[in-house]
């Protein structure tokens, strides 16, 4: 249809109207401006750190690329480089790994690598090149300061490599090092491809497992694609496209993948954009509201003389608009500002995150969002003032003596007051409580249980696959013990071999472990493609087992043990029982979201001893047809436990190696030693020790460990505590920027609420006055009345402040796992006495300005 | 283009404009409908128009009518004087009468010829009046309201009014303040002296012996009044809205002499001048109060 | 020809023994160019005739009928649209728009509207007025008197089917409100409006060429 144009009118009146009531609207900017800092700041910090977790699984991982294949042949790298929807291709091949007596604490990787693959890796050299000739090398940085060589090209270093287990020593000329990457935890010897075709030449067969070492001298290729979006599918379309075998290895960078984000994170971020919407929402709509009311006369005149619904919603809708243009931009950019502030607070906290550390990642698409999210908050608050703009009926103007506060319904009118109010402080009471409630010692406790913890140095560094699970000695443990201050000891065996079950337990466990929904979900979680699955499964059917760990523990240890359900029905193992020799405590199978047993309490079941005595060396013949021996405990003999408790391990405990499985039995230390023999040396010790002694044995285990025994390291609790401080001193951080806004917001509320209510009745104030009410007489009528909203608004706030710290917020703390609920109503008591001391000076202030204009004025028609 | 649902309403609105019937379908934002009502609003004026085409023929018919009545009284009194005349002279002729009726017939015929000169002066006033009138309301006469000098305008209005006031006894007054310097409004000098000095006419009119009448002035951001307050009984609330219609004269006035078309006449003038004239009702005030309002 | 015909008017509110008869059959008709004054008390109801006869709100019973058309059960934006276009308004408290021009203002039911600017009437109207010097002033910044002559401005600008004043002179000194009738009465003749003008003051009322008495929701 053909409509009239009529925007200019529409437009000037809009705008007029702002430019008129200035102040309105600069307070109206204002909580946008706080609004959109809102968002922004939550954007951009959540942005970067999102940016920076990704950046720094990126280097965890070790590399930039999308996917790659592992152990190829040239022929097969050849079937996947020139594949026309991979960006880009590049490869290395791997030659060994570092053996130099220097490297006990660090895991190197020997390769020839293309430079564009050693970028991709982070790992190309800051100085020189890369090797071209046979004696050429480039090395970490770490690796040359192992060496104890200074940071520069041209030195003539000696590396002894493992090429297919055989040990061979080379002087080489560095002629490059690259700086490592602390969070990365292999170092890269790159060494030319003429080193790599003369000692690990590359085999023309296709990848076997079942052939030791095979994996050297075979291509790793890395790729990108166009875009990140389900790699995995991608790679299984190349793969189909390519003719690659079907059978081959292949990783995904789970850099890309949404699953490194914490879901709680992503919980917290989620309440944290409706706490900040319902805040903004909470301020804008107050505001316009109260705008709208002490407008209604413009809007009912502008109705008289031919102003339609449509087009007073259009003026509201124009002057949110331009509210948004002016404040959104400006609290987008504090918001930033604010953001640069509290992320290097922030990231900090996160070990992980090494490089540009704090550094603000501004992406425009964040930005915008955070821009999009304050306009969608303002576009939402406006939006019922609008309708009532709307809905103003022409006659009310022509009323001369009329009160817009007293339509008949102002109950529901000082409603919506005080629940503004009050919900301001609540939310803040409750954000409070919920921060406040970060306990050091909970997150702490899945790091280290013990006020001392010694293994070997590569035990708990992520991606180490070869460590030494026995490398405390029974002397180091005497040592331990016999030292000053020590309280309690405890060592922590280990035997990693599959576990056996009766015909009787297997069925039990076939139906409720290998069938259920449960394993799909642990599949899918470990990145098992079908093929594997089915490998995987097919094996554990044949031969009726299941991985796990099989560990001793002390009481000490036992003690730290998380007991979920036990044959007293207690939560502690009595030690004295589960230390006669005749039980055994299990996990649970456990995917991230469900668990289910295993065994029940009192069920039996047999483990059989790894004795090195009752070792026999046998032979398998492998499907290439090759001989291996490997060492067979057929013969060995298996004791009966009965099953005491169903446990959890903490991290800080057990092995950080995790299977499928993981059917992890505990015994007592003592029945351990006696199945398996006393030679078998622990995997961890655990102590506790007097305050007073701490500072005296962390002295001895930095000693020990940096001079004595190199190869071991030690945790001690006080170190990670520091480490986590700094994750409090974030939520601190944090939480007091959110109080400190949303109280702002809350107290803008308040006054904007009690200054309108009192220019809006400056008429009826002044008829008052009229009939003889003095000055005084009515600023005490006015903060009688802010002190009625005060009362009822302290009352709404305490009542649902400890409604909500009750139910949601315990419910909450208690969900998150390094946190712990208290009760608190702290911000309610800071912010009451502030409210009520604005209760009184505001009416007053409001009250003063207004009465510069004389009585016979503000009678007349404002 | 349009589409044939407009052009089809477009056809219908003229058909109905046509029988005279037409009327808005609706009010809405449309184009459509802002045309309906500008239509109707043409029709609207266009009808006016025709009905002041109408009223002014109407005008002219009643004007006529007012001529042939207001000129009969005086015509019938010149003819019955006349007849008396010529009846007296016809006796004086007559050599039988006797000496002493000459005498008082002589004298009977001064007075009818008094008589006659009366009616016919009073016969001119009207047909000059009226004459003035009837260019004005023509519009063959026009009046151009141009910044004029107040002060003249009183003056000359009060010096033609005086012969009256004195030959009454009725003491004719500008009030001190009256007179200022560079005292103009926006008016024609000729037409609002004749209207002004009406409204003075007949303030002395209805005034008693030894009456008196003032003009003062008074002054607004718009308007400069001119206030003629006489000492006569005034005019009543429910006559001061008739007082301005043709021929009206106050019922309680009859004696007095006078066409009853004056006030009309000045309030015409004025009207034209973007100006009007208020009557003060005798409920109001003592005496009668006229204010004569001149843009500025 | 009237322009204006009410027809037995009704406007009740409450109900049962609270029922308050505003206006009790009401009949009034207006004829084209005429100036015409309702007097009355206050609470005799005549505000109430004047909001019906504006469209300000809808009768009990009775039809409203201005310019040929019965707008007694016009709603919303109908009504809306149909005030725009047919009535001029001129309140007592003045009621112009605070934050726009006074030029903005007079122009302002022409621009809803979406019309051109008539430009050699507006300036006429605007001459006649006296507010040819006030056009870029804000309306807060002028006297009582001459937001009045604003408001008898944008009355006329769109040329209306009728101008309802209500108490137009209630807020004004008695000088200002002679200047703002006398206005109100000139310019009404010389554009042929029509005007109903509502008043408890008979010394105002008799401004008018007809005078309508209403007393207790009834003509008299």
């Amino acid at each position: 249809m053909n409509k009239v144009n009529n925007r200019k009118a529409i437009n000037n009146l809009a705008y007029s109207g702002m430019k008129t009531k200035k102040n309105k609207y600069i307070v109206l900017v204002l909580a946008v401006i706080l609004t959109s800092l809102l968002f922004s700041t939550l954007f951009s910090v959540g942005g970067s750190m999102i940016n920076e977790m990704q950046e720094a699984t990126m280097r965890q991982v070790g590399a930039t690329n999308h996917a790659g294949f592992k152990y190829l042949t040239e022929e097969e790298y050849n079937q996947v480089k020139n594949d026309k929807k991979l960006k880009s291709v590049s490869y290395r091949i791997l030659v060994g790994f570092g053996e130099n007596e220097e490297f006990t604490k660090l895991y190197s990787e020997c390769y020839y690598s293309e430079d564009e693959n050693a970028k991709d890796s982070f790992s190309y050299p800051v100085k020189g090149k890369m090797p071209v000739n046979e004696n050429e090398v480039v090395v970490s940085d770490k690796l040359l300061e192992a060496l104890g060589e200074t940071l520069d090209t041209g030195k003539t270093i000696k590396l002894d490599l493992n090429i297919k287990g055989e040990t061979i020593s080379n002087e080489f000329t560095v002629s490059g090092y690259y700086e490592a990457d602390p969070i990365c935890p292999a170092q890269m010897i790159y060494v030319s491809k003429a080193f790599q075709e003369k000692y690990a030449p590359s085999p023309t067969v296709p990848f076997s497992k079942a052939v030791a070492g095979d994996e050297i001298g075979r291509y790793s290729v890395d790729f990108n694609f166009g875009n990140s979006i389900s790699i995995e599918k991608k790679v299984g379309d190349l793969i189909k496209r390519t003719g690659l075998r079907e059978d081959v290895d292949y990783g995904i960078n789970w850099a890309y993948g949404a699953s490194n984000l914490d879901p709680s994170v992503l919980i917290i971020c989620a309440v944290l954009v409706i706490i900040f919407m319902f805040a903004g929402y909470l301020i804008i709509y107050n505001i316009f509201d109260i705008n709208i009311i002490s407008d209604i006369k413009e809007f009912g005149l502008l109705k008289t003389i031919g102003t339609t619904s449509k087009q007073l919603e259009k003026i509201v809708i124009k002057r949110a608009n331009l509210i948004s243009v002016m404040g959104i931009p400006i609290g987008t950019g504090l918001g930033v500002l604010v953001a640069a502030f509290l992320l290097p607070v922030i990231s900090g906290q996160f070990d992980t995150i090494t490089v540009g550390k704090g550094e603000l990642h501004l992406n425009i698409w964040m930005l915008l969002g955070a821009a999009l999210f304050s306009y969608l908050t303002v576009i939402f608050s406006s939006g019922k003032p609008c309708r009532k703009a709307a809905k103003v009926s022409p006659i009310e103007t022509v009323k001369y003596t009329e009160e817009y506060d007293k339509n008949g319904k102002p109950k529901k009118k000082s409603a919506v007051v005080i629940l503004s109010i009050s919900l301001g402080i609540v939310i803040l009471n409750s954000v409070f409580g919920f921060v406040s409630g970060f306990s050091m010692d909970n997150y702490v406790q899945d790091l280290i249980i013990a006020d001392f913890s010694v293994q070997d140095a590569k035990l708990d560094a992520p991606g180490m696959r070869y460590t030494d699970t026995k490398a405390v000695s029974h002397e180091l443990m005497d040592e331990l013990n016999s030292l000053d201050g020590v309280n309690s000891i405890s060592a922590v065996y280990m035997n990693d071999s599959d576990q056996e079950f009766s015909e009787e337990t297997w069925a039990k466990i076939e139906k409720n472990v290998l069938q259920s929904e449960l394993l799909d979900e642990k599949f899918a979680s470990n990145g098992y493609s079908e093929d594997m699955r089915k490998d995987e499964l097919d094996y554990r059917l044949d031969t009726k087992t299941l991985d796990g760990k099989t560990y001793g523990m002390g009481e000490l240890a036992v003690d730290k043990l998380k007991v979920i359900e036990s044959k007293d029905g207690s939560d502690k193992i009595d030690w004295d029982t589960f230390n006669s020799g005749n039980y055994v405590l299990v996990t649970r199978f456990r995917t991230d979201n469900d668990k289910v047993n295993f065994f029940d309490l009192g069920e039996k079941i047999s483990i059989r001893s790894y004795d090195p005595k009752y070792a026999e060396t046998k032979t398998a013949v492998s499907e290439s047809g090759e001989e291996i021996e490997y060492q067979s405990f057929d013969n060995a003999p298996v004791k009966e436990y009965e099953v005491y408790a169903v446990v959890e391990i903490p991290i800080a405990l057990g092995y950080r190696h995790y299977s499928l499985f993981d059917c992890d039995y505990i015994l007592s230390d003592e029945e351990f030693l006696s199945l398996n023999g006393n030679d078998w040396n622990a995997m961890r010790v655990i102590m506790d020790v007097e305050d007073s002694k701490e500072g005296y044995v962390n002295d001895w285990l930095k000693n020990y460990t940096k001079t004595v025994n190199p190869s071991m390291d030690y945790d001690s609790k006080e170190s990670i505590t520091d480490e986590y401080a700094a994750l409090g001193r974030m939520f601190e951080v944090v939480g007091t920027v959110i109080s400190v806004v949303l109280g702002l917001i809350g107290l803008m509320n308040f006054a904007n609420t009690i200054i309108t209510s009192i220019l809006v009745r400056s008429r009826e104030l002044a008829m008052l006055e009229a009939v003889g009410m003095t000055p005084d007489q009515q600023r005490i009528r006015l903060m009688k009345e802010g002190g009625r909203y005060f009362v009822w608004s302290a009352v709404v706030s305490l009542l649902a402040s400890t409604v909500l710290n009750l139910t949601l917020i315990k419910a909450l703390a208690n969900e998150v796992p390094m946190f712990d609920w208290n009760f608190t109503l702290l911000p309610n008591l800071i912010c009451l006495p502030i409210l009520l001391i604005l209760v009184i000076i505001i009416p007053v202030i409001a009250y003063n300005r207004m009465n510069k204009v004389s009585v016979v004025d503000r009678l007349r028609i404002e | 283009m349009f589409s044939n649902k407009t052009i089809d309403r477009l056809d219908e609105m003229l058909d109905e404009a046509m029988s005279g019937k037409f009327c808005e379908s609706n009010y809405d934002e449309s184009k459509l409908s802002r045309i309906e009502s500008r239509w109707k609003a043409f029709l609207g004026t266009s009808v006016l128009s025709n009905q002041n085409l109408e009223a002014e023929r109407h005008r002219l018919e009643e004007f006529i009518s007012d001529i042939s009545h207001q000129t009969k009284t005086p015509m019938t009194n010149i003819k019955m004087y006349t007849e008396l005349l010529y009846e007296e002279a016809r006796m004086l002729n007559d050599p039988k009468v006797p000496e002493e009726d000459v005498a008082a017939s002589a004298r009977k015929i001064l007075k009818y010829a008094e008589k006659i000169k009366n009616q016919n002066q009073r016969l001119e006033f009207l047909v000059d009046s009226l004459t003035k009138l009837s260019r004005l309301e023509n519009g063959t006469l026009e009046i151009v309201a141009k910044p004029s000098d107040v002060n003249e305008l009183i003056s000359e209005a009060v010096a033609i009014a005086k012969p009256k006031a004195v030959i009454k006894n009725v003491e004719l007054v500008v009030s001190e303040s009256t007179y200022k310097e560079n005292q103009t409004a926006s008016f024609d000098m000729k037409w609002t002296q004749e209207a002004l000095s009406n409204v003075l006419d007949n303030a002395v009119k209805y005034s008693p012996e030894g009456g008196k009448v003032t003009v003062s002035i008074t002054d607004t951001e718009m308007y400069l009044a001119i206030h003629v307050v006489d000492e006569g009984k005034g005019i009543s609330e429910e006559e001061s809205a008739r007082i301005f219609g043709r021929f009206y004269r106050s019922s309680g006035n009859q004696q007095v002499e006078g066409v009853g078309i004056g006030l009309y006449l000045t309030r015409e003038i004025l009207s034209k001048e973007d100006g009007y004239i208020k009557v003060i009702p005798n409920d109001k005030r003592e005496g009668g109060e006229f204010i004569l309002y001149l843009r500025k | 020809m009237s322009i204006l015909v009410a027809e037995h008017i009704k406007k009740y509110y409450g109900e049962g023994e609270t029922l308050v008869r505003a206006l009790d059959d009401v009949s009034l008709s207006v004829e084209r160019g005429e100036f015409v004054s309702i007097i009355g008390t206050s609470g005799s109801g005549k505000s109430t005739l004047l909001h019906m006869l504006g469209g300000l709100d809808n009768p009990t019973e009775g039809k409203i009928i201005i310019d040929d058309k019965d707008i007694s059960k016009l709603k919303g934006d109908e009504l809306c649209i149909f005030r725009r276009r047919k009535i001029g308004f001129i309140f007592q408290s003045f009621n112009l728009v605070p934050s726009i021009s006074v030029y903005d203002n007079v122009i302002l039911p022409l621009q809803l509207d979406g019309r051109k600017i008539d430009k050699e009437y507006i300036d006429n109207v605007i001459e006649n007025l006296g507010i040819s010097k006030k056009l870029n002033f804000l309306p807060p910044k002028l006297s009582g008197g001459q937001q009045q002559r604003v408001a008898i401005a944008r009355a006329l600008a769109s040329k209306p089917a009728i101008i309802l004043a209500d108490e137009p002179t209630g807020n004004l000194d008695t000088k200002t409100s002679q200047d703002v009738l006398g206005l109100l009465k000139t310019t009404g003749h010389k554009f042929n409006q029509t005007i109903v003008m509502i008043t408890h003051n008979d010394e105002i009322a008799q401004m008018a060429d007809r005078t309508v008495r209403i007393e207790d929701g009834h003509i008299v």
